[in-house]
């Protein structure tokens, strides 16, 4: 039944694009089955500002390559498109232009193009003026069209602006290119914390002293980390700005100051504090700096994850013997105990949609990604080789990303969050762990 | 003309489309229609949308915290790394002589073994008879957990064992306690070797 609801309303929907004299705003339904991915053409970015001197050449060529790549690492990690590779393409660039009336799109359908990106850009000292266009290239009309100005320090960011503007006019939804996430690397000898695109490039050290630095969190507002240094001797919770750089102590207790969460206003951090008794959870406002406690047992509760209604927990306990994760009610004070099996159940994230907690489960000393509802129900396994820890969902809940080791090497990947697409962060730094995936920046 | 939207349904046109933001009518026609030529563009730059560059966390908005001056390197691994100026050389010997004992857990345990009683014993008779000397325990574990967990388990492990001087009559005053959880392995490797060396709580004297 309810598929032939569904059938009839996609007809409709079908009469109506057939019916329709203008083309333009064009929606992919999210919720829908994956339908089979669009072949797409990148064509090579164009110089706008004609032939460089052999002095800015190199750099020119670079730049070239950086557009394209960022271009088509956007569209692959969207989803929705299976891009040509350009050795393919058969329109030269050199004589062709990058608007649809200087394109010949008889030659990208004859490669299997459906649609189409070109673009150029213009160096005018640090600025830099990108021009993008997505084709379709059976109607042979433009979907979206921009003109960027952004800086030469960063060329991929202008992509990933217009990556966003794409996302949201094929699919009605906020895109994620601009995001950046958070982890930690070991890569220098010592655990400092990172930022980089969502796709692990333009990475940026963000730590330096030389300690052990744990667990980035963002503010909700984007604009804050929290985290966990050895900076002064023992586990303390730090709060740097990413704006301003100040860095500030935020919790100093004696024992263990740890596994700090933002609660989704941002008024408060539910923490891990072991005092002089016990790691137990507590939550700390941060305008009257007080604490309050949370639990109260002989074991070890750490991990707090907030829904995102702020009304809930979820956390890891070894209260039964062995970790699980568990669920408070803030109001109600009750607890409830929603994992089972597993010999160790840990990093519970609730997804931004509030249905579902991503965490990651080991029987062997091997963990892999999990998600359960936070009623206990509907357990299922999303990733099935190596060690896989520490999931951050993306703040549309479409991704989650993960640490991933093989043979005791760690990196970022990110999936799909039903565990499909499974897509490498290049970060270039390497030992890369405990990733967490920023609110959208913007 | 059925465009590849078409095969990507649902599909919805409305007629309408954003393109270049701003207010530069001409620009924006253009763009609509899909029609205007490179040139065009460039010698009209209004209607650009302009990057933010200084944005929360955009390039150039990012800045790193300070740097801690006087702290030595934290030596990932090595048994007596420490992150605080200790009494690295003291402890050495005194681990040498047989004075102090590392003591051992099972996995994902912070109860003290039995075979572990008489090292702890030993510690805490030392400890009695040197008044002046202060220790650190250090709590560790071994890196299978997950890292939060493990500082935890570090931290109880370490308490453990300092309850238990406590019991013995060791002034809490001469007792301080830090957890590494897995982030100070004293062997590098996986295997059981290396775990069961790793699941420790370290003594480091630190004044005397």
């Amino acid at each position: 039944m309810k598929s032939l609801k569904k059938a009839t309303l996609t007809i409709a929907v079908f009469l109506f694009v057939l019916i329709s004299p203008a083309w333009g705003k064009v929606y992919i339904d999210l919720a829908a089955p994956a339908s089979k991915k669009v072949p797409i053409g990148v064509q090579e970015f164009k110089d706008l500002s004609g032939a460089p001197s052999a002095k800015d050449k190199a750099e020119r060529d670079k730049l070239k390559k950086e557009l394209f790549d960022a271009v088509v690492t956007d569209l692959k990690f969207s989803g929705f498109f299976s891009v040509i590779d350009s050795k393919a393409n058969l329109e030269d660039p050199a004589s062709s232009g990058i608007t649809a009336a200087e394109t010949d799109f008889k030659s990208w359908r004859a490669i299997g193009a459906d649609a189409l990106v070109k673009g150029g850009f213009l160096v005018e000292g640090d600025r830099l003026t990108v021009e993008v266009r997505f084709f379709d290239t059976a109607t042979e009309r433009q979907v979206l069209g921009k003109r960027l100005v952004g800086s030469m320090r960063n060329p991929r960011r202008i992509i990933h602006f217009f990556s966003d503007s794409l996302y949201e006019e094929l699919t009605g939804n906020k895109g994620v290119f601009t995001t950046k996430v958070l982890f930690v690397s070991n890569s220098g000898g010592n655990k400092e914390i990172y930022i980089a695109d969502y796709d692990g490039r333009n990475s940026m050290k963000l730590t330096r002293n030389r300690s052990i630095n744990l667990s980035p969190q963002w503010s909700p507002d984007g604009k804050k980390m929290l985290y966990v240094s050895y900076k002064k001797g023992t586990p303390a919770m730090y709060l740097l700005d990413l704006t301003t750089g100040r860095d500030e102590q935020l919790s100093s207790k004696s024992g263990i100051n740890i596994s700090g969460r933002f609660s989704p206003d941002g008024n408060k951090v539910a923490l891990t504090l072991s005092g002089e008794k016990s790691p137990e959870l507590s939550i700390l406002d941060l305008n009257t700096k007080e604490y309050k406690k949370l639990t109260d047992n002989h074991g070890i509760d750490v991990s707090p994850a907030w829904s995102p209604d702020g009304s809930k927990l979820a956390y890891v306990s070894d209260g039964s013997g062995n970790p699980h994760i568990y669920v408070l009610d803030l109001l109600t004070k009750n607890t409830k105990r929603i994992t089972f099996n597993g010999k160790y159940n840990s990093s519970p994230a609730w997804s931004p949609d509030g249905r579902q907690i991503a965490f990651a489960r080991s029987d062997s000393g091997k963990f892999n990604i999990w998600t359960i509802r936070p009623d206990g129900t509907g357990l299922a396994q999303l990733t099935f080789e190596g060690d896989n820890r520490n999931p951050s969902w993306s703040p549309d809940g479409r991704y989650i990303v993960y640490s991933s080791a093989a043979r005791g090497s760690a990196s970022l990947k990110i999936m799909r969050s039903d565990g499909a697409e499974i897509m490498k962060l290049n970060t270039g730094i390497g030992g890369e762990r405990a990733p967490a995936w920023s609110p959208y920046l913007k | 003309m059925n465009g590849i939207f078409v095969r990507i349904l649902p599909v919805v046109f409305l007629g309408t489309a954003l393109f270049v933001t701003g207010c530069q009518k001409r620009v924006s026609t253009e763009d609509l229609a899909g029609q205007a030529d490179s040139t065009q563009a460039q010698s009209n730059v209004a209607g650009t949308e302009v990057v933010p560059e200084g944005g929360a966390v955009g390039e150039g908005g990012v800045v790193t915290a300070e740097d801690i001056k006087g702290n030595s390197d934290a030596r990932l691994g090595g048994s007596y790394a420490s992150l605080t100026p200790g009494g690295d050389e003291l402890t050495k010997k005194a681990v040498e002589k047989g004075q102090l004992f590392t003591i051992y857990f099972e996995y994902d345990k912070y109860t003290i073994r039995d075979i572990d009683m008489e090292n702890l014993t030993k510690n805490a008779k030392w400890l009695g008879l040197n008044g002046s000397i202060k220790v650190r325990i250090e709590g560790h574990a071994d890196e299978r957990g997950e890292t939060e967990y493990n500082l935890a388990l570090g931290d109880k492990r370490a308490r453990s064992v300092m309850k238990y001087l406590q019991d013995m009559g060791i002034q809490v005053q001469r007792l301080d306690v830090v957890s590494y959880g897995e982030e100070k392995p004293a062997m590098d490797g996986q295997g059981e070797d290396a775990w069961s060396k790793n699941r420790r709580a370290e003594f480091v004297i630190i004044a005397n």
